[in-house]
């Protein structure tokens, strides 16, 4: 694997990483059917191109396409463009050279020099997805094992985890590196790498560091908010309200994504980001829980984040500062009880490579 | 149209055939009873809120069943007792009581914000979330030939069921919303675990708990983990010496004329509180039934059946119609039983002469060291709690 591979925005990744894991609760906890659902793979966005230029005739019949030489081109590593070049093989755009790498089509071998080929590729290197394979599948274990924490203690089976989402046994462990850094995940002492139950002294802590981080964080990203953003936020918490039940757990889960992720997502103190992200594990509880149960008890949170909108919408960044602290202390017993509710599910079916400790 | 139905899920502890039949009898609709075990009524409970009218179980299921929506308030000014009703002895919504666990009166009455809180949100008819029925604390029972293996001015300790004494032959409930409060009790009073409240154990105490009783089980202290009422009595008529035990399966034992003390150890009593809960669903037609039958429960009919098998009641004026002078001085009095007593079966089940352990009622209560309880580190207390029934 190549460094570009494995730490593809050097230095900004840690940071990412935790975004996505943040944003990943957005999604339905049902998905995990083991298809990939967001950007294509590295191999595949190779395949397309080079598909591309062969039936555009920018690759004509004849020319040579060597793992090597290509992989130079296109500034990618080797394996993602030896995958391409077997599936082209498999439609018959191209046929194997023995020893030489691959052939466009099946006439006789047309000599092309490096330059050419270099003119013809280099171009066309913006046309794929770099997004490292740890990241296009990081969001959707975090979902994985967010959805899972609740309910007991689980044992992730590195191999298992590569298969499920199709990545190689390394990508899956950069991936589990990944969420130990995120504190999604812990290593035992046998060296397992350990889901830990969710317990309401995890609960407890976080909001205390939530309390701590967030009015901070929100003081810095007030001034550069959208204000069309903040109205549209406002617009849709006052549709929920005005609709309260029938705006449904989904609109919530929605207001709250915009609330307490997107909202810092320009936060520059990259530190700071990354220590709220860790904290806010538990908003996965009220989302599992407004997926079984009423939301009636959501109505409260709605009006103090709509109250929330607007003093920042009116710059009153201090008074929203202590608004959001006291919103987040009033939230414990709430969160508490519904984690103590989420206890009397049959434990949820868990996908293939995650195993209940005993 | 159907005549309308009311239809009640619980278990027997307090769904008795006879209480069953009686109310049957007594109130001129049908009523559909559903004895459940107590876990599936919870889950049934919180789950299925279609499913049932009234749901009757421990106080402790409330703070559940309203988080999830599965019931409604019930309106005190249709409860013609209401100003008669005692929790646990005592007026609800006035003083606090500093217990551990889950007092029953800490979430009683809906507030104004829609939460549940302590006291009433209005002087006059207030809303509540349960209405309190029958109660009673508890225990374990013990053999009195064991008696002669306990050193002279020995207390009776909860730490005794975790005793060597009696290896192999001790058993517990396996439910750990009673259990693990009576266990941490032993546990504590026996010197192998430090825990600073055993109503509200953090994750360290419920690890270092279950490691002394994974130990203990695999030694093979516990004759087995009982899990009815019914089991516990076949437990306590064979192979177990020792064990925890609720109050109408000791009253089920003697009548069956089994030697066993129940104790009213040092550390004092474990409580609980049973109440009945309107369910979300039910209609108003529905209400209208379900409103009979909670009054119903507070009438003297359901309370002596109760007492005949040691339960207290939240209202007791209407007893004196239902109990005899001499019943309602053994089971609320405290005082020797002046004749044969029989309990809910018809057996003989206090003899003349005999004194309920602990005294008057108002004695016993004031003994509760712990309410059972949803604690708050319940979650994960019931996954270890697993992990050693499953051991």
């Amino acid at each position: 694997m190549s460094e570009t591979e494995r730490y593809p925005e050097a230095g900004s990744t840690v940071v990412d990483s935790r975004n996505s894991a943040g944003k990943a609760t957005g999604q339905r906890w049902e998905g995990g059917d083991g298809v990939p659902a967001g950007p294509s793979y590295i191999y595949d966005s190779i395949y397309q191109l080079l598909r591309q230029k062969i039936l555009d005739n920018d690759l004509p019949p004849g020319a040579l396409l060597k793992e090597a030489s290509v992989a130079s081109h296109l500034g990618v590593s080797r394996a993602p463009v030896r995958r391409a070049l077997l599936m082209l093989s498999e439609t018959g755009l191209v046929t194997s050279a023995v020893g030489q790498g691959y052939l466009v089509g099946k006439g006789m071998v047309r000599r092309m020099s490096p330059r050419d080929l270099h003119d013809i590729l280099a171009p066309a290197t913006d046309e794929i997805d770099r997004t490292a394979t740890w990241e296009r599948i990081f969001a959707r274990v975090s979902l994985e094992i967010l959805s899972v924490m609740p309910f007991g203690t689980y044992r992730i089976q590195e191999a298992e985890l590569g298969d499920y989402h199709q990545v190689s046994r390394t990508v899956a462990r950069e991936v589990l590196w990944r969420l130990i850094d995120a504190r999604l995940i812990e290593k035992d002492r046998k060296s397992h790498w350990i889901v830990g139950q969710m317990t309401a002294r995890d609960v407890r802590d976080s909001l205390e560091m939530r309390q701590v981080l967030e009015p901070k964080a929100l003081a810095h990203v007030a001034a550069g908010l959208d204000p069309s953003w903040l109205e549209g936020l406002i617009a849709k918490i006052d549709g929920a309200i005005a609709t309260f039940p029938h705006c449904g757990g989904g609109e919530i889960d929605a207001i709250e994504d915009a609330l307490f992720q997107t909202m810092y997502d320009d936060l520059r103190n990259a530190r700071l980001l990354g220590s709220i992200r860790r904290n806010q594990f538990a908003l996965i509880v009220p989302r599992l829980f407004r997926q079984h149960f009423s939301i009636r008890d959501d109505l409260s949170a709605l009006t103090s984040y709509v109250q929330l909108l607007r003093l920042l919408r009116s710059g009153s960044v201090d008074a929203a500062q202590v608004l959001l602290s006291s919103h987040l202390r009033r939230s414990e017993p709430l969160l508490l009880a519904r984690l103590r509710v989420l206890a009397i599910l049959p434990p949820p079916v868990t996908v293939p490579y995650m195993i209940a400790e005993d | 149209m159907p005549e309308p139905r009311l239809r009640i899920i619980g278990t027997s502890v307090t769904l008795t055939e006879e209480l069953c039949a009686r109310a049957k009898a007594d109130l001129p609709f049908a009523i559909d009873f559903d004895v459940l075990d107590g876990l599936a009524c919870l889950r049934r409970g919180v789950l299925s809120p279609e499913s049932y009218d009234i749901y009757d179980q421990w106080f402790y299921s409330l703070d559940m069943l309203w988080t999830a929506g599965a019931i409604q308030a019930i309106d005190t000014a249709r409860i013609r007792r209401w100003p008669q009703v005692r929790v646990a002895g005592k007026v609800p919504g006035l003083a606090r009581e500093r217990s551990s666990g889950n007092a029953p009166t800490e979430l009683l009455f809906v507030q104004s914000d829609g939460t549940l809180g302590h006291a009433p949100n209005q002087p006059e008819a207030p809303q509540i979330g349960m209405l309190p029925t029958t109660y009673n604390v508890d225990s374990f029972a013990y053999r009195r030939e064991l008696l002669s293996a306990v050193a002279p001015g020995e207390a009776e300790s909860w730490g005794w069921l975790l005793d060597d004494r009696w290896h192999g032959r001790a058993t517990i409930s396996l439910d750990p919303a009673g259990s693990a409060v009576e266990l941490a009790l032993a546990a504590r009073s026996a010197g192998l675990v430090d825990l600073r409240d055993p109503g509200d154990l953090t994750t360290e105490e419920i690890d270092a708990l279950c490691d002394v009783l994974r130990s203990l089980k695999r030694r093979g202290h516990f004759a087995r983990f009982w899990g009815s009422s019914e089991d516990s009595v076949s437990l306590m008529a064979s192979s177990s010496v020792i064990g925890s035990l609720w109050s109408p399966a000791y009253y089920t034992l003697r009548g069956m004329g089994q030697d066993l003390i129940y104790a009213a150890p040092r550390e004092g009593y474990r409580g609980w509180h049973s109440g009945l809960c309107l369910s979300a669903r039910a209609t108003a037609e529905v209400s209208e039934l379900a409103y009979a039958y909670m009054n119903w429960w507070l009438e003297g009919t359901p309370g002596a059946v109760m007492a005949r098998q040691g339960f207290y009641m939240a209202v007791t004026e209407p007893l004196s119609e239902t109990l005899s002078d001499a019943e309602w001085l053994y089971w609320y009095g405290g005082e020797p039983a002046s004749e044969d007593l029989r309990g809910a079966s018809g057996a003989i089940v206090v003899k003349q002469g005999e004194r309920r352990e602990g005294g008057s009622y108002q004695d016993r209560i004031r003994r509760v060291a712990v309410w059972s309880t949803i604690m708050p580190e319940h979650n994960y207390l019931a996954r270890r709690w697993r992990e050693l029934i499953e051991l």
